[in-house]
This record gives structure tokens, sequence and C-alpha cells, in this order.
């Protein structure tokens, strides 16, 4: 109880030092209008934005660069419903539930309505989720002070194989995607003996595959690649004009958005279902519940709200296993945990202890960039239209040159850029033969931790191997591992 | 035929898992004993390569039943254009990147952009946009954000 009351101070105390902070309310802006930008142009991802910026990161001081990347992924999810409204193409895949209504609305006229209320449900969904995570984080951060080598590894182990299952359609090749993943990690210095693995001679090698250039590669260079390669016109259909922002919605749909939120809490905390399945849960979920559910697919607000609301939620679910395990939950948090690593904050249950207001002030910058991406959201809602015209023929190249130049900025070497360019094309071709690039990433980001946290678990316990496999707290794990593979696959077959 | 080109994927995994399996056992066991096995540094690359290995196994087995399979059409990826337009943009940021360390980043930029802009050119597109697009994407990537950043840049 004293920690929760003691994380509500901090979050009201970092609220008050961020908003008189120029450098972070700057940094959130820029984010907001990258994400605004990313979000709204189809074929771009909040993954892709965030990935592209994580390089220049380095120079940033910690708070301010996760203004940007968190300004990123809020911008791109409060937007990535307007182009499924407008055009009926999702901006992000997880805006593509928003289509079913959205569209119908833009097609009664009543685009102008459907943009405010998507703009007005991810606000409140994602405020609403920072208090429920101020609340749940700590709890978890408690529970997890219990876990020793032994849990920590399985924890991981847990993280790939639950990321390998859902985020693909074939659990066998994401396994694949994630083992390939630990064992690129394993590349370098290992880090009990500083032996050489895997290096060949090469020098560079050393000191490991970075997380930069890997991700921005994989999800980076990777989309450009992919989008550019193919020739989709699109028409542009939309009425121009600004968003109708109606505040009753919140006390209209009240039910319908807390029970949006509670579900995209859960979805972003089982680790690779993501922001692309909640929406399709929440929009399920109001549909039955709902008294008007005869008017879902014809153009019914509720359902816009319901599927805004669960994608908006499920950062702060997914931020849990990431902050509190190092297990990235989603897209967006893996790129996050990497940010966490570059600036040398350890994720883990010690977090609150060694860094007691770390956690405040991600829920700060995910609340006050829930209101800057209100506000520029409903500004620039405008000229949406105009920013949907913008020929990606032109953005993307530019894309790429700063995937380039981002690399170049994490530990100024063209070892590290070929090393980028290299995982481009890693994720190409594992796109192109159905392997999922999110079990990978994972295993990359916590290969290290995994390797040492099992062999270290296997000296202490050499004596008794049994015992260690029989600890309750790690049969714990093994049995919600086997709980969230039942859920996950069953919440997966729903999204197909 | 379709099915063979299926399996290539778990065949390569498959020889890569060997390979793998292989560099890790020849790893030193600085300690004798079952300690000795569990400290070494291929104790960890040892576990993941048998995965690996079970796992391409079970893919390839699968690929290999498959009555009515799907997917990999060698011939058709072979002809196509999105293959041309993929190798193009791989080979032109290749070169960037070979460049990068070599000449003025900013013409090296430029011209990079330049390239792109006209090889994905659409209708729409007229040479002076293209041109004043270049020209301003170049100052931002050449000048304002290594300024911003305090960045420096390898040769001009």
């Amino acid at each position: 109880m004293e920690e929760l009351i003691t994380q509500w101070y901090y979050f009201f105390s970092e609220i008050v030092r961020l908003i008189l902070s120029p450098s972070i309310i700057g940094g959130m802006l820029a984010g907001a209008l990258i994400g605004y930008t990313v979000g709204i142009l189809p074929g771009l991802t909040a993954v892709m934005g965030m990935s592209l910026l994580l390089g220049f990161c380095f120079k940033l001081p910690y708070d301010v660069g996760f203004a940007l990347l968190i300004g990123i992924y809020t911008g791109a999810m409060h937007t990535g419903g307007i182009t499924s409204i407008l055009i009926n193409i999702p901006g992000t895949p997880a805006a593509a539930a928003t289509t079913l209504d959205g569209f119908p609305l833009a097609k009664k006229g009543k685009a102008r309505e459907a943009v405010g209320a998507v703009i007005m449900a991810s606000a409140v969904g994602e405020i609403l989720s920072v208090f429920i995570l101020l609340v749940a984080l700590p709890l978890f951060a408690m529970v997890a002070l219990k876990f020793g080598d032994w849990e920590i590894f399985l924890f991981c182990v847990m993280g790939i194989l639950v990321v390998g299952a859902l985020s693909g359609r074939d659990p066998v090749k994401g396994w694949i995607a994630g083992v390939l993943g630990l064992f690129i990690a394993t590349i370098g210095l290992e880090n009990i003996y500083a032996y050489s693995r895997f290096t060949f001679g090469i020098l560079e090698l050393e000191k490991g595959i970075g997380f930069v250039p890997a991700l921005i590669g994989l999800f980076g260079l990777t989309e450009i690649f992919m989008v550019l390669k193919e020739r989709i016109p699109y028409k542009i259909i939309g009425e121009r004009g600004f968003a109708r922002i109606d505040l009753s919605i919140v006390k209209k749909y009240f039910v319908t958005i807390l029970r949006s939120t509670l579900i995209g809490l859960w979805i972003g905390f089982i680790p690779g279902v993501g922001e692309s399945v909640s929406p399709w849960i929440a929009y399920d979920m109001a549909k039955r519940s709902s008294k008007n559910r005869e008017e879902f697919g014809k153009g019914c607000i509720e359902g816009v709200v319901a599927a805004e609301v669960a994608d908006n939620t499920t950062l702060a679910g997914a931020l849990i296993p990431t902050l509190i395990f190092g297990v990235p939950g989603s897209g967006p948090t893996a790129v996050i945990l990497a940010a966490l690593f570059i600036y040398g904050i350890r994720p883990g249950p010690l977090l609150l202890i060694e860094k007691p207001t770390f956690l405040a002030t991600i829920a700060a910058l995910i609340f006050l960039s829930s209101i800057v991406c209100f506000i520029v959201a409903s500004l620039l809602s405008r000229y949406a239209i105009t920013i949907l015209t913008l020929p990606r023929e032109i953005i993307l190249p530019i894309a790429a040159a700063l995937c380039v130049l981002g690399t170049w900025g994490s530990q100024f070497t063209v070892f590290d850029i070929w090393i980028m360019f290299i995982f481009g094309i890693i994720g190409c071709l594992m796109r192109i033969g159905g392997f999922p690039i999110p079990p990978m990433v994972l295993g990359i980001l916590i290969g290290g931790i995994t390797d040492l946290h099992l062999r270290r678990a296997l000296v202490q316990h050499s004596t008794d191997l049994f015992g260690l496999i029989t600890r309750p707290a790690g049969l714990a794990i093994i049995v919600l591992l086997l709980l969230m593979l039942y859920y996950g696959r069953k919440v997966g077959r729903g999204k197909d | 035929m379709l099915r063979l080109i299926n399996t290539f994927p778990s065949i390569f995994l498959m020889i890569f898992s060997i390979f793998i399996l292989k560099e890790s056992i020849d790893m030193p066991k600085p300690i004798i004993g079952l300690v000795g096995v569990f400290v070494s540094p291929g104790f960890f690359p040892v576990l993941l390569s048998i995965s690996l290995l079970l796992l391409s196994v079970r893919l390839f087995l699968r690929e290999l039943k498959l009555s009515n399979p799907k997917g990999l059409n060698m011939k058709s990826i072979l002809k196509s254009i999105e293959l041309k337009r993929w190798m193009i943009l791989a080979l032109a940021t290749a070169l960037y990147i070979y460049l990068f360390d070599k000449f003025y980043f900013s013409i090296l930029t430029f011209i990079y952009l330049i390239f792109l802009f006209l090889f994905l050119k659409t209708e729409s597109l007229s040479i002076l946009k293209i041109i004043i697009s270049a020209l301003i994407a170049t100052f931002v990537i050449s000048y304002i954000i290594p300024l911003v950043f305090e960045m420096p840049l390898p040769f001009g």
C-alpha cells in the first residue's frame, strides 16, 4: 500500500516536472507529429517510426528520448483509425477493426463524427490505462521480487514460446525465429568467461550484434523494402473539415470504454499478441453486449469507440512484462526495451527500487502524450487527407536514408550500418517465407540474460537439479505459460 | 517440385543448426564435471542448436507431407517485377552504405534520393517536384539532423 501511495505521489510530481520542461514537451510534440504522419500513411507503422528514431535517442536525455518514442506511438495509435474511416485502409495494423464501423459512418456522411470519436476514445483509453498501470505494476514487481535466476530464465523462455506461438500463423516458424534471435544474441564475448563466440575472427563482432542496428534493420528497412517493391495506388474519398469531438461519448459509452480498457490491458500483458488483436476482441465483446447490436457493422460509433480504446490501452498492459521481467509484450514495447538498454536502465523486479521514479515518469509521459496527441490530432484532422496524399515513393527513400544515419548515430561505425542492412535483407526473406519478425527481435533482446540466468541457476543447484525444477515460483510460471498458450491460441483463432 | 522448393528454408536451417552444434561443442569447458558443462560458453548455444534442429526437422517433415503445397513458386518469383524492384532497392542501398565513409555524405545522399525517386516515380510526380524534395531531404538529413544530434559524419 505504501509503495502504491509513493508511486502516485511520484506520478503527480513527475507530471509537474515534465510540463515545466520545454525539451520534454518539444520531444513529445515532435514524436506526436511523426506518429501522426506514420499513423495516417498506410504501410507505415508505429514500430517502424519508433525504431527509426531509436538511433538518435543516444544523444538525448533519457526522459526526452522516451517522450519522443512514446509520442510517436501514441500519435500513430490516435490517428491510425482516421484512414480506416476515410479510405477504408487501416493506417496501422492496430486500426483494422475500426474499418468495420468507421468506413460505413464515412459513407453516411459522418466521417467527422467518426474521426472525433477515434480521437476522443484514444485519449480516454490511454488515460484510464495509465491509472490502472500505476496500481498493477508495483503489485507485479512485489511478486517478481521473489524470483531467482531459474524463474527469470523460465520467464524468458515463456516470452519466446508465447511470442513465437502467437505472433504468426505458424507456431513452428515463430519458435524458429525466436531461437534464431537467441542465437544472434550469443554472438560476441560471452558474459561469464569473456569467451569469443561465433565471431570467426571478425574483430567488430566481439562486442556482439547491437540492438539498434538489428531493430532498425528488421522493423525499419524491411518495411521500407517490402512496401516499395509493390505499387498499390489508393483513392482518397474523405471529406475535408475538422473532426467533431463529442465529449458526451465518454458518459454514453462508459461501460464499453471500461471493458475495452481491461481487454486492451490483458491482451497487452500476454507477450506477442499486442494491439493488432485487442481491438477485435473488444469490438466483438461490445457487439455482444450492446443494445444496438444490429447497428454494428453498419456505422455505429460504439463499435469505433470499443476498437479504438482497446487499441490504445494495449501499450500500458504490454509495459508490465517489459519493465518487470524484461520481456516485451508487443513490437512497440520491444523498441522501448531496447531504449532502456541504451540508457543503461535494467528492467526487472528491482527497477522500482533502483530507479523509484521511473514507472511514474513513463506513466506521466503516456498521460501527457495522450493529451498532446489529442490536441495534435484534433488540430490536424482537417489536414488528414492532405497528408494521405503524400507519395510513399518520396517518404520511404528518405526513411531509408534515415535508417542509415540513425544506425551510424548509435555507435559511429560503418560495420553497424552493414549489420542493419543485413538484418533488413533477413527481415524481407523472413516475411516472404512466412517467419514472423517479433520473436527474432525478442530473442536478440533477451538472449544475453537468458543465457546468463540459466547457467547461474544450474551452477547454484548443480548438486540438486530436481530441487531447482520443483521450485514453487518456477512451477507457477510453467502453469501460467501453459494457460497463456492455451488462451492465446484461442484469441489468435478468434482474430483469424 | 513445388513441394521440394518449400522445404529449402528447413533444409538450410538444419545444416545451419548442425554447424552451430559442432562449433558449440568445440568450445572450452573450464571446469571438469557437471559444473564445467554448465559454465561452458558453448552450453547455451548447444541447447539452441538442438532446439533449432528439432524445429527445422519438424518444419521439413510438415512441408514434405503437405498434399496441396502453397507458398513459394520460384518461377513466378524470379520473373516478377516485384523482385526486380526489390533487388534494385537493395543494391542502391548497399552502394549508398559502401560509399558512406568514402564520399561526401550530402552529395551521396542527394544522388541516392534522386535515383530512388526517379526509379520509383509515379506519373503524378514531376521532375521539379522530385528535385525539390531531394534537395530539402538532403539538407535535413546531412545538415540539420547531424547538427541537432551533434552527430559527426565520416566524410563531409
